[in-house]
C-alpha cells in the first residue's frame, strides 16, 4: 500500500479519469481508509471549483473593429506590394522599380520632343509615385536651362546608372544631350524592348499608380458606424438605399455570418444627414469621426443584429 | 490523424481560405469568433487587462500576416491559440527583463511545488474562506494563478479555466501528453497550497 505522499500526487488528476486503472484502484482503496487524503481531495476539489468559477473578462468596446482596422491596413500594404512587385515577376526594391518607370518616361518624353514636355510633365510625374524617386523631379525643370550639368550620360554601367538617381536621368532629359535613345532604353526596360513597348509599359503602369492613390489608407478612416437592428436583411437594403441617396460612391457590401459591412466614400457634408437617416433603421453607434477637412470620407458601416 | 479529423470539421476553414485568396474582410468573422477567447487566455496568463488587449490585437495581426502559411494540419483555432500562447510568453519575458530588479512575484517563485509566492506575501491576511466576499475570493484565486510558474500557469489556464481537452493542450503547447498531465497535477497542487495560505481553511 502506498503512503499518503504518493497518493497526494495522484489526487489532482483523479477526478478526471485520466489516470490508469491501476492508479485509480490504488487511490480508491487508499481513500476508503484514509481521512487525511479524503480531506486533501476535498480541498483540491474546492480549489478546482474556485478556479473554474472565475468569470470571463469582456472585450472592450470597439475591440473587434480596432483589430479589423489594423488588419485592413495590413491588407493594404500587401495589396500595394503585390501591385508593385508581382507584375514584374521579380522582387526588386521599390526605388529601382520607380527609377525604371522614370527612365521609361524619360524615353517617352524625349521622344515626344520639347513641346511634349510641357503637356506630359504635370500629369505624368508628380505626387502619384510614392517613393523617393519622385523627389528628383525639380531638377527636370532645371535641366532645361542650357548652362547646366556636365553629367556624362553615356557609357555608365547599368547598375550605376540606376543607382545614380535623377541627376543623370535628367541629363538624358536635356534635349541637346548626346545620349542615344537606345542606351536609355536598355537601362529602362532591362531587356530588348522597343520604344513603343516601353511606352506601353509606362502607360500600363499609370492606372495602377492612380489606384494606389485612390485606395484609402487606414489612417484616413474617418467614420466607423455600427448599426444594430432587429432585422439585418431589411436594414441592409435600407442602408444601401440611404447610401445611394446620399451620393456615396464606391459602395461595396460584404455579408459575413450575421453581419454585413459596407464600405463607401461619402461627401463630408452629407455625413450628418446620412447618420441621422441611419438611426431611423436602428441603433447607431459611431466612432472615430474626425472633423475632416477632406471633402470625401471613407465610411465603414457594420449592420449587425441587435443584442437584446 | 486526429488533427486531420479536426480540420475536416473546422468551421473556420471557409473564411481562412477566403483570407488566403486576399479577402481581408473574411478575417472579421474569424476575429469575431475567437477574439473573446483569445483575450481571456491572454488575460489569465498576464493578469493585466490593457496589456492583454494589446497582445490580443498583436496575435490577430500576426495570424493575418501569416495566414498564407496556415496549412490546415490542425484546426485554425488551435493554430491561433498557439500564436496567442507564444506572444503571451514573449510579453512575459519582456516584462521580466524590464522589471528584473523590482519583480514582485512573477519571477522569484521558489515554492517547492514550483509555485505561489503571492501566498506567502498575503498569508497573514488569513480570513477564513467562508467569510470572504466573492470578489475577494476571486482576487485571491487570480493572485495565486499569476503566482504560478509560467509552464504551470498556461496548462491550468487552458484546462481549468478555458476547458481545453488534453489533446488540444498537447497540440497548442507542443508538449507530450505526460508533460501536460504532470504540469497540470503540480499546478493544481500549487493552487491548493496557495489558496490555503491566502484564504485560510478551504
Amino acid at each position: 500500500m502506498k503512503n499518503c505522499k504518493d497518493i497526494e500526487n495522484l489526487l489532482p488528476l483523479y477526478p478526471e479519469d485520466v489516470s490508469s486503472d491501476d492508479e485509480r484502484r490504488t487511490v480508491e482503496n487508499h481513500l476508503a481508509s484514509c481521512d487525511a487524503c479524503r480531506g486533501e481531495l476535498a480541498r483540491l476539489q474546492k480549489t478546482h471549483r474556485l478556479v473554474t468559477d472565475l468569470s470571463d473578462v469582456e472585450e472592450p468596446v470597439w475591440f473587434q473593429q480596432k483589430i479589423m482596422a489594423r488588419v485592413r491596413r495590413e491588407a493594404q500594404k500587401k495589396t500595394i506590394a503585390r501591385k508593385w512587385f508581382y507584375p514584374l515577376r521579380v522582387k526588386i526594391p521599390l526605388q529601382i522599380a520607380a527609377m525604371m518607370v522614370i527612365a521609361v518616361m524619360v524615353v517617352y518624353i524625349y521622344r515626344a520632343g520639347d513641346e511634349g514636355i510641357k503637356e506630359v510633365l504635370p500629369g505624368a510625374l508628380p505626387t502619384k509615385i510614392e517613393s523617393p524617386a519622385s523627389e528628383p523631379l525639380p531638377p527636370l525643370e532645371v535641366t532645361r536651362e542650357p548652362e547646366l550639368k556636365k553629367v556624362p550620360p553615356v557609357n555608365l554601367p547599368e547598375k550605376v546608372r540606376v543607382g545614380v538617381d535623377a541627376e543623370s536621368s535628367a541629363g538624358v532629359m536635356r534635349p541637346s544631350a548626346p545620349t542615344p535613345v537606345p542606351e536609355a532604353k536598355r537601362e529602362a526596360a532591362a531587356g530588348p524592348e522597343s520604344d513603343s513597348q516601353a511606352a506601353r509599359r509606362y502607360k500600363s503602369l499609370s492606372p495602377a499608380m492612380e489606384q494606389t492613390v485612390a485606395v484609402p489608407v487606414a489612417d484616413e478612416i474617418a467614420a466607423f458606424v455600427i448599426l444594430r437592428v432587429p432585422d439585418v436583411s431589411r436594414a441592409v437594403s435600407g442602408t444601401e438605399k440611404i447610401l445611394e441617396e446620399s451620393g456615396a460612391s464606391q459602395i461595396t457590401r460584404r455579408s459575413l455570418e450575421n453581419k454585413t459591412t459596407f464600405h463607401a466614400f461619402v461627401e463630408a457634408k452629407n455625413l450628418n444627414d446620412l447618420l441621422s437617416r441611419l438611426s431611423g433603421l436602428g441603433d447607431v453607434d459611431q466612432k472615430k469621426i474626425h472633423e475632416v477637412s477632406e471633402e470625401r470620407i471613407w465610411l465603414i458601416i457594420e449592420v449587425t443584429k441587435h443584442k437584446f | 490523424m486526429e488533427e486531420k479529423k479536426g480540420s475536416a470539421t473546422d468551421d473556420d476553414l471557409e473564411y481562412v481560405r477566403a483570407c488566403q485568396k486576399g479577402d481581408a474582410e473574411a478575417f472579421s468573422v474569424l476575429v469575431s469568433r475567437h477574439s473573446g477567447k483569445i483575450l481571456n487566455i491572454v488575460y489569465r496568463m498576464l493578469a493585466e487587462y490593457d496589456e492583454a488587449c494589446d497582445v490580443t490585437q498583436e496575435v490577430f495581426l500576426a495570424a493575418f500576416r501569416s495566414i498564407g502559411k496556415f496549412k490546415a494540419e490542425a484546426k485554425f483555432s488551435t493554430w491561433l491559440y498557439r500564436i496567442a500562447v507564444n506572444y503571451t510568453k514573449n510579453r512575459l519575458r519582456q516584462r521580466r527583463n524590464l522589471s528584473r530588479h523590482e519583480s514582485v512575484f512573477l519571477d522569484d517563485v521558489a515554492d517547492i511545488q514550483g509555485a505561489c509566492a503571492a501566498c506567502s506575501a498575503s498569508s497573514d491576511a488569513g480570513h477564513p474562506g467562508e467569510h470572504m466576499e466573492r470578489r475577494e475570493l476571486n482576487a485571491a484565486v487570480e493572485k495565486c494563478i499569476s503566482g504560478l510558474d509560467g509552464d504551470y500557469r498556461e496548462v491550468l489556464v487552458l484546462r481549468d479555466i478555458q476547458g481545453f481537452s488534453y489533446e488540444e493542450i498537447k497540440t497548442v503547447l507542443r508538449i507530450p501528453d505526460g508533460t501536460v498531465k504532470s504540469r497540470l497535477s503540480r499546478a493544481r497542487l500549487a493552487m491548493k497550497h496557495c489558496l490555503e495560505k491566502v484564504i485560510g481553511n478551504l
